[in-house]
């Protein structure tokens, strides 16, 4: 389709509907390698059947790893294991605790506290 | 109905309407082509849709959105990589590149809805009944939006060839 100024066709007196719906797809119109690329790859396209179980086997797998890691942090990680009233929030992550006749210090990134167990624990 | 006839037909409407909404040769085409895909997939899978051009320009229109999008997001990265390749022809490239940045303009200026109306209605070439249900309006609003669209387009398009 041979290309003009859509201004200038408008100017040329044809200022009616068609003119302009005219101006707008010559300025829009794609060439034919595009138009031919672009049948090609819808036609080729696989089946969305058989894309749709990998899918859903990959959501599900994100979901598991997601609630495992969530478990496992909470059960796993040494610091949430211990919770004491003397410890800071930031000082979660145990480094090393010992034990020694009932006196039990943990030591942590930020420091370390000494806690007294009651007897029957010791 | 035949699906590669139903395809040759959609094609060049299809990319000239995603390049009414996205400016850009290659979201454009990125965006025609899933819609054609998802046309394609559904023929092969259930039938032919009651109205394959409804369809198809329904899903274009949200594909073609999202591209719009991307392409703002990642324009800057785009502007970086394009500079450093050689074109083939240059001063082709730039002629085209023009027209559609003046069309482009245009049409940015125009409401959103009455965009999205002239194009499916021009660019893409749906009667008015198909138009109007692709955007959900009533058939009297899609021709109401399409007049008005019309009008400012011509307005904003001699206004530019008077500067030149």
């Amino acid at each position: 389709m041979p290309k003009t100024d859509p201004a200038a066709d408008l100017m040329d007196g044809d200022s009616n509907d068609q003119a302009i719906d005219r101006a707008l797809r010559q300025a829009l119109e794609p060439d034919v390698a595009t138009v031919d690329r672009v049948i090609h790859a819808a036609r080729s396209a696989a089946p969305s059947s058989s894309r749709r179980p990998w899918r859903l086997a990959t959501a599900w797998a994100a979901a598991v790893g997601a609630v495992s890691l969530v478990w496992w942090a909470s059960v796993e990680i040494p610091g949430n294991r211990i919770s004491s009233p003397g410890l800071q929030p930031e000082s979660s992550a145990v480094l090393r605790i010992s034990n020694e006749d009932g006196l039990v210090t943990v030591t942590t990134p930020v420091g370390s506290k000494m806690i007294i167990l009651p007897g029957e624990t010791r | 109905m035949d699906l590669d006839a139903t395809l040759a037909e959609l094609a060049p409407k299809l990319l000239r309407y995603c390049l009414g909404v996205t400016v850009d040769r290659s979201a454009a085409e990125e965006a025609a082509q899933e819609a054609l895909t998802a046309l394609v997939q559904r023929w092969r899978r259930f039938g032919p849709p009651q109205s394959p051009p409804a369809f198809v320009f329904a899903v274009a229109r949200r594909r073609a959105r999202r591209a719009r999008l991307k392409q703002l997001l990642l324009e800057p990265l785009d502007k970086l990589r394009n500079g450093h390749q050689p074109t083939s022809d240059p001063e082709a490239r730039a002629v085209e590149r023009q027209r559609l940045r003046h069309t482009a303009g245009a049409l940015a200026r125009l409401p959103h809805g009455h965009r999205q109306a002239l194009l499916l209605v021009a660019a893409g070439e749906l009667d008015v009944a198909t138009a109007a249900g692709v955007l959900g309006i009533s058939r009297s609003a899609l021709k109401m939006r399409v007049h008005r669209a019309r009008q400012r387009l011509q307005e904003l398009l001699e206004d530019r060839h008077a500067e030149n």
